[in-house]
């Protein structure tokens, strides 16, 4: 469980923005995480409730957005995105793969009033 | 009602911290090794074969992350030269190192008499792969009564490890461990890591994994 940390990260990038762009309230802060990535989504806004509480954030809605596995065929270059834990080309059929994407953890952007 | 842009990473914080980890020993020509597995694999063992394996060639260091005890701390203590424990409970993670606890840990160590410092990481193959600490090397073990299905349960923390150790080879007879298939496994997600199958109980292996740290340390 690293999600306190990362809560905790977040919603300084949140104030920090918030305060370049002069904005007192935040309504909305999407956030993309890559489908390879540990973190669970639920738990983040467990943690953000209390923590926002007298921020510029209280009562924002969080909003997620998953990224798909994203890998590149060490044989034929092909990048594809993988429908199944089988991670094989779909081009030539080599398991041999570089994860190329999926491990993404980033707040896209914020609606704020 | 209007958006702000922002697209800005959540850990890059945490990695300009690593970059900072990573300067430093780099000023101070030290080597880190990030050693990783699930609870149980023997990373303790290891660090202790390891450290015995090295000989007194090499100045070490140990940084012991675990969730409570001082234990492991406590076994390493006589045969390294410098040793910090880091307790994560309690912590905001617990669940892995991050690269501030390393930062704090760093500045309690006498760096100039150091050349080689081992982290031992929290028992986890999730969480730890998310987080830099400004190592120079991940090292990820894998026990063989683990089974050797992990690398396609927790494939990022393979993809990125500098190397794979296979430990526990005595158990080979008594569990349903493929070697080539879990070696098959990995390189399918990692083109370069070398392996090193060894046993922490017996010794057998563990020379041809020193040699190779040996190796790396002389090279940086």
């Amino acid at each position: 469980m690293h999600e306190y940390g990362i809560t905790e990260s977040l919603l300084r990038i949140v104030e920090d923005s918030a305060s370049e762009a002069g904005v007192t309230q935040v309504s909305t802060i999407r956030v993309v995480v890559g489908a390879l990535t540990g973190f669970v989504p639920d738990s983040i806004q467990f943690y953000f409730e209390t923590m926002s509480k007298n921020t510029v954030a209280e009562g924002a809605t969080l909003e997620f957005e998953e990224l798909p596995v994203k890998l590149r065929c060490r044989a034929c270059a092909q990048v594809f995105a993988p429908e199944t834990r089988e991670w094989t080309c779909a081009g030539c059929g080599s398991s041999e793969v570089d994860i190329e994407g999926g491990r993404e953890l980033y707040i896209k952007e914020m609606e704020v009033s | 009602m209007r958006k702000i842009e922002i697209v800005r990473g959540i850990l890059d914080a945490n990695e300009a911290t690593a970059a900072g980890n990573r300067a430093l020993l780099d000023q101070h020509d030290c080597l880190a090794v990030n050693i990783m597995s699930a609870p149980g694999a023997g990373k303790t063992s290891f660090v202790l074969r390891t450290i015995a394996g090295l000989g007194d060639g090499l100045r070490l260091g140990v940084i012991e992350g675990d969730v409570v005890s001082t234990v492991d701390a406590e076994k390493v203590q006589e045969a390294a030269t410098a040793v910090v424990q880091i307790n994560t409970k309690g912590m905001p993670e617990s669940c892995a190192l991050v690269a501030d606890m390393i930062d704090a840990a760093l500045a309690r160590m006498p760096l100039d008499e150091l050349d080689l410092i081992l982290i031992e990481n929290v028992g986890n193959l999730i969480c730890p792969s998310e987080f830099d600490l400004g190592e120079h090397l991940k090292v990820v073990i894998a026990s063989t009564p683990e089974g050797d299905d992990k690398p396609l349960k927790y494939p990022l923390i393979f993809a990125d490890a500098d190397a794979v150790i296979i430990n526990k080879t005595d158990l080979l007879p008594y569990v349903d461990f493929d070697v080539e298939r879990f070696t098959r496994a990995v390189r399918d997600l990692n083109a370069r890591a070398p392996f090193f199958p060894l046993s922490c109980k017996t010794g057998e292996g563990v020379t041809e994994w020193v040699t190779w740290l040996r190796n790396q340390r002389a090279k940086k």
